[in-house]
């Protein structure tokens, strides 16, 4: 059975993005990529909203590499409502899901036995979560404040969590692995 | 000068208090006490905002000596940053004091004096306006294994963002983490 992750840059202070959508705050060095690497070694399929469809779509299926090579070898779904089609280039079209998340995730963890992993950003997030679908979170805490922006958890009802691993990089950056209590 | 330490309980989704202000997520295993007690221990100033005093000098002067940090919250002086409040009160002990003037020059001052650390807990308003001003020395984070999703955000009414640097990290029992962060 597959399972489902979430994992997001956040800033200390819960962000995922700066007042105005900025992500110029996002950190990254060697053993980050590293995580990144490992992160798609252990995916079965990409799960992504529709913005993060967009960003990567204007990158991923052009870039070389051996990263670049696994993530868009790999298979991955989209999930809007507004979307008619999705492409990736020269590599097969994502799956879309325009309605019935909790099924077509059903099926996905019985297809895959590795990592479903969510890239997306909050407002499908909380859509899984209160499908109950998410089954680790982990986030990847930038060390700084930004006092406003787009909150991950925003309106969420309290959720208690169970801290699985943490694990520290040069640049400052923190991840926190947790599962549901 | 003088260390400023901010010793806070978070969510790990950056709240301080959930709406009604109650702290009832909050673990405090007896390991994470024993270390807010070595921090007391290096310190001989607690600074607060008012809500935040309001909140606990109605505790700990009434809280008995069996628990585990009240004789330490209660012997060490009390400074009230706030433009509003009259009297600052602390049972007995009576050491708590109002400034009441702008709070980056009332902790300039605070800082310049000689003496210990100076530690402040909770008092989401004060950290945020000293962060931003960058007079904050360590931020020790009590970062607790929930996300509230709504509350009191610890740093709110921010200019800018606050660039940090980790310095240092553990975990206790539980799974709340302790991490200490200065200004980048």
């Amino acid at each position: 059975m597959g399972k489902v992750i979430v994992s997001t840059f956040i800033s200390l202070d819960g962000y995922i993005n700066g007042p105005n959508g900025d992500t110029n705050w996002f950190l990254g060095d060697p053993e980050m990529q590293q995580y990144g690497a490992d992160t798609l070694a252990a995916a079965a399929a990409l799960l992504l909203g529709r913005r993060t469809y967009e960003l990567f779509l204007a990158y991923w299926p052009q870039a070389t590499g051996d990263s670049a090579d696994r993530l868009n070898r790999l298979p991955k779904v989209v999930f809007s409502r507004t979307l008619e089609r999705v492409e990736w280039g020269s590599w097969p079209a994502p799956h879309l899901v325009k309605d019935h998340i909790p099924a077509a995730v059903a099926a996905l963890r019985q297809q895959y036995a590795g990592d479903l992993v969510i890239f997306a950003g909050a407002g499908i997030v909380k859509a899984f979560h209160e499908l109950d679908l998410i089954d680790e979170y982990r986030l990847l805490i930038h060390p700084l404040v930004l006092g406003g922006g787009t909150p991950l958890f925003q309106g969420w009802t309290p959720l208690k969590l169970k801290l699985l691993r943490e694990d520290h990089f040069p640049n400052g950056v923190t991840i926190l692995r947790y599962t549901k209590e | 000068m003088r260390k400023l330490i901010a010793s806070i309980f978070m969510t790990l989704d950056g709240f301080m208090a959930d709406t009604s202000g109650d702290l009832g997520w909050s673990h405090s295993p007896p390991e994470q006490e024993q270390a807010t007690g070595d921090l007391l221990d290096h310190a001989d100033t607690i600074l607060l905002g008012r809500v935040t005093y309001e909140i606990i000098s109605a505790y700990w002067p009434f809280a008995t000596d069996d628990e585990f940090l009240a004789a330490k919250m209660n012997t060490i002086p009390k400074v009230v940053l706030s433009k509003t409040l009259q009297q600052a009160t602390w049972g007995k002990w009576n050491n708590a004091t109002i400034a009441p003037g702008e709070i980056g020059a009332e902790v300039m001052k605070l800082k310049q004096q000689p003496g210990k650390d100076i530690v402040i807990i909770g008092s989401s308003k004060i950290v945020s306006a000293l962060a931003q001003r960058g007079l904050i020395d360590d931020f020790r984070l009590l970062i607790n294994p929930v996300a509230l999703g709504n509350g009191v955000r610890l740093f709110d009414d921010l200019s800018t963002p606050v660039k940090l640097k980790l310095l240092s990290s553990l975990t206790y029992p539980g799974g709340v983490m302790e991490t200490h962060y200065a200004p980048a």
